[in-house]
């Protein structure tokens, strides 16, 4: 009985899922001066690298200070916060973040059906269900960068899709103003995040496929089973000398080569 | 009259008053309901796409892995794709193939081509991936029909992350290979059987793979095999397997990787007896990679391999030692 108890819980140590993991956002990546208030904490602390953040926690960013965060299990769902930037997050999943001030980027691609993911400021909320966007707000205004494909726009006066390749304005009263195309300058900031995210999410992800050998690990089958074969010719080859030796001392005896066996 | 002043006060600080505190709870509320009601955009594709190609070019000191070396040059070509489609609840269906082929220039008996299919289905449960699936593999050695074979496996896996920087995994295949023109050894070395070569193949592998820095990521792979054949002599190619492979993944800057593994196989035979004695044969094959990979840009990647192969066996006919080296350059769709 003893035994089987002991088995149990490590089965439920080992292979129970981890409940907290789904329902907090964790830190994938910090750089610089970044400050942490979780929850009801009076003060601000040092912003650790794994650091499971849940709903409420807040994040600021000083002068080169950068973040990033993961939203779901295989880092599909990211918010990198810039420097000199504040936010909140006001729910995990979905995710819903609030940029008070600065600048986040948003890469979203691993949403569940009905699901979506907004970032809001003072003056509008910017939300998908799976695109690239960036966000900014600076002293109530708002700027909202779209790269990779819809991001819908929902402020206190208007609505507005904002189209994969285009950005706009919103003023504080949340009018917003003429859409714009990006800039040379915006699209080769938005392949620096990307760049920077495929190298932080490919250590993780890399050999992370389930089921079905690798192409290496084919080649290396197919070496075995070239040694066999070859192993197997050897020994043939040293039998038949060695069979060839004994006939010539003992003359009369059988013959070798292939026999078959009949079916 | 005072009473009336005060009441149109009330009246301003009631109308207007709130407005000066921003946003309320409910017009939070509203624009979340208004968000919900802007049509939602459609995806690009209805699945996942990647696809890449290669060639290589170097040199293999033991092309038949033999106690006697006789090296060799050799070039490679590769190509992969990998396709996969959200299906319903959760499940993934993907697709893999994988395409190899490898020329000697004069050892042109271990010359061969390698065709690969995969067939996944997957499906996220909270913290667990499970996936099973068929595999299909061809080895085709266009000179030396021995060679050529074919093998069927039948997978499952099951994943766990522990968090987001750690998961460990079970996965079991059941295997049948068989070859095409190879015969099966009879009672003795020299004699064979009317049939092919055939084997059935049990499989079972731990592993386990953690991000330990930034740049830095390590797995490590344990694996039991029992292997059972028709192969009359000896059970000549009934076998039982132990191995462990760890290995490291690291980024040493933006655009340029490292990664290395070291396998070690400990292969013990069910009847198979050495040619030099009566002890049963028993193999320790140690083998290594290392491969230095430099992203020139997303699309280009240059690559510098080494292997190295050593088979420490008790029969002296299995010994042999390779060393492979190669250059190439891969492009990813």
């Amino acid at each position: 009985m003893k035994r089987y108890l002991v088995f149990l819980v490590l089965v439920m140590v080992v292979f129970i899922p981890v409940l907290l993991f789904a329902q907090s956002a964790k830190v994938i990546d910090v750089q610089g001066d970044v400050k942490v208030k979780m929850g009801n904490a009076p003060l601000w602390s040092k912003l650790q690298l794994s650091t499971s953040l849940n709903k409420d926690s807040e994040i600021k960013t000083g002068k080169g200070g950068t973040c990033t965060l993961a939203f779901d299990r295989k880092s599909k769902n990211i918010v990198t916060i810039k420097e000199n930037s504040q936010v909140r997050l006001d729910s995990i999943i979905p995710g819903d973040v609030y940029l008070k001030e600065g600048r986040v980027f948003t890469l979203v691609k691993d949403l569940k059906k009905g699901e979506q993911f907004q970032i809001k400021t003072p003056a509008a909320v910017a939300g998908a269900r799976g695109t690239g966007w960036s966000t900014s707000s600076q002293g109530g205004e708002t700027t909202v960068l779209s790269f990779d494909d819809i991001v819908y726009l929902v402020t206190k006066a208007a609505e507005q899709n904002l189209a994969s390749g285009n950005g706009v304005n919103i003023d504080v009263n949340g009018i917003l103003g003429e859409i714009f195309p990006l800039t040379d300058k915006d699209r080769e900031e938005w392949q620096d995040f990307i760049n920077y995210l495929n190298k932080l999410v490919e250590a993780i992800n890399k050999g992370s496929e389930t089921g079905g050998p690798s192409l290496e690990d084919l080649k290396q089958e197919g070496r075995d089973d070239f040694g066999d074969l070859r192993g197997e010719m050897r020994r043939q080859e040293q039998e038949e000398r060695s069979n060839g030796r004994n006939e010539n001392e003992e003359p009369g005896g059988p013959g070798t080569g292939e026999v078959v066996e009949p079916k | 009259m005072k009473h009336k002043l005060l009441f149109v006060l009330v009246g301003i600080v009631l109308l207007f008053g709130l407005q000066c505190f921003g946003q309320t709870i409910d017009d939070k509320q509203e624009m979340r309901e208004e968000l919900k009601k802007v049509k939602p955009p459609k995806p690009a594709l209805p699945f996942e796409w990647s696809a890449t190609g290669g060639v290589f070019s170097g040199y293999d000191s033991n092309v038949n892995l033999s106690p006697t070396k006789k090296g060799d040059l050799f070039q490679e070509g590769m190509f992969s794709a990998a396709v996969t489609k959200p299906l319903f609840d959760g499940l993934r269906l993907s697709v893999n193939y994988d395409f190899d082929y490898i020329n000697y220039d004069q050892m042109t008996d271990a010359s061969n081509m390698l065709n690969h299919v995969n067939l996944k289905v997957s499906k996220e449960i909270s913290a667990f991936d499970l996936a099973t699936g068929f595999d299909f593999s061809s080895f085709y050695y266009p000179n030396d029909e021995n060679g050529t074979f074919f093998m069927y496996k039948c997978f499952a896996s099951v994943r766990q992350y522990l968090n987001k920087r750690w998961y460990h995994q079970l996965r079991y295949d059941a295997v049948q290979k068989n070859h095409t023109d190879r015969k099966a050894l009879a009672e003795t070395i020299t004699t064979y059987q009317n049939k092919e070569l055939e084997s059935r193949r049990h499989v079972f592998e731990y592993s386990t793979g953690s991000k330990l820095f930034r740049d830095i990521f390590a797995n490590i792979k344990a694996r039991f095999t029992i292997n059972d054949s028709n192969a009359k002599f000896m059970n000549y190619y009934d076998y039982k397997t132990y191995e462990v492979t760890p290995s490291i993944s690291y980024n040493i800057t933006r655009d340029l990787n490292l990664y290395t593994d070291f396998r070690y196989a400990r292969r013990n035979y069910k009847s198979r007896i050495i040619t030099t004695g009566t002890d049963k044969e028993k193999d320790d094959l140690y083998t290594t990679n290392t491969e230095l990979r430099y992203k020139i840009n997303k699309n280009n990647i240059i690559s510098l391999i080494y292997t190295y192969r050593n088979n420490a066996s008790n029969e002296p006919l299995e010994e042999y030692t390779e060393n492979v080296i190669s250059a190439g350059w891969q492009y990813n769709f």
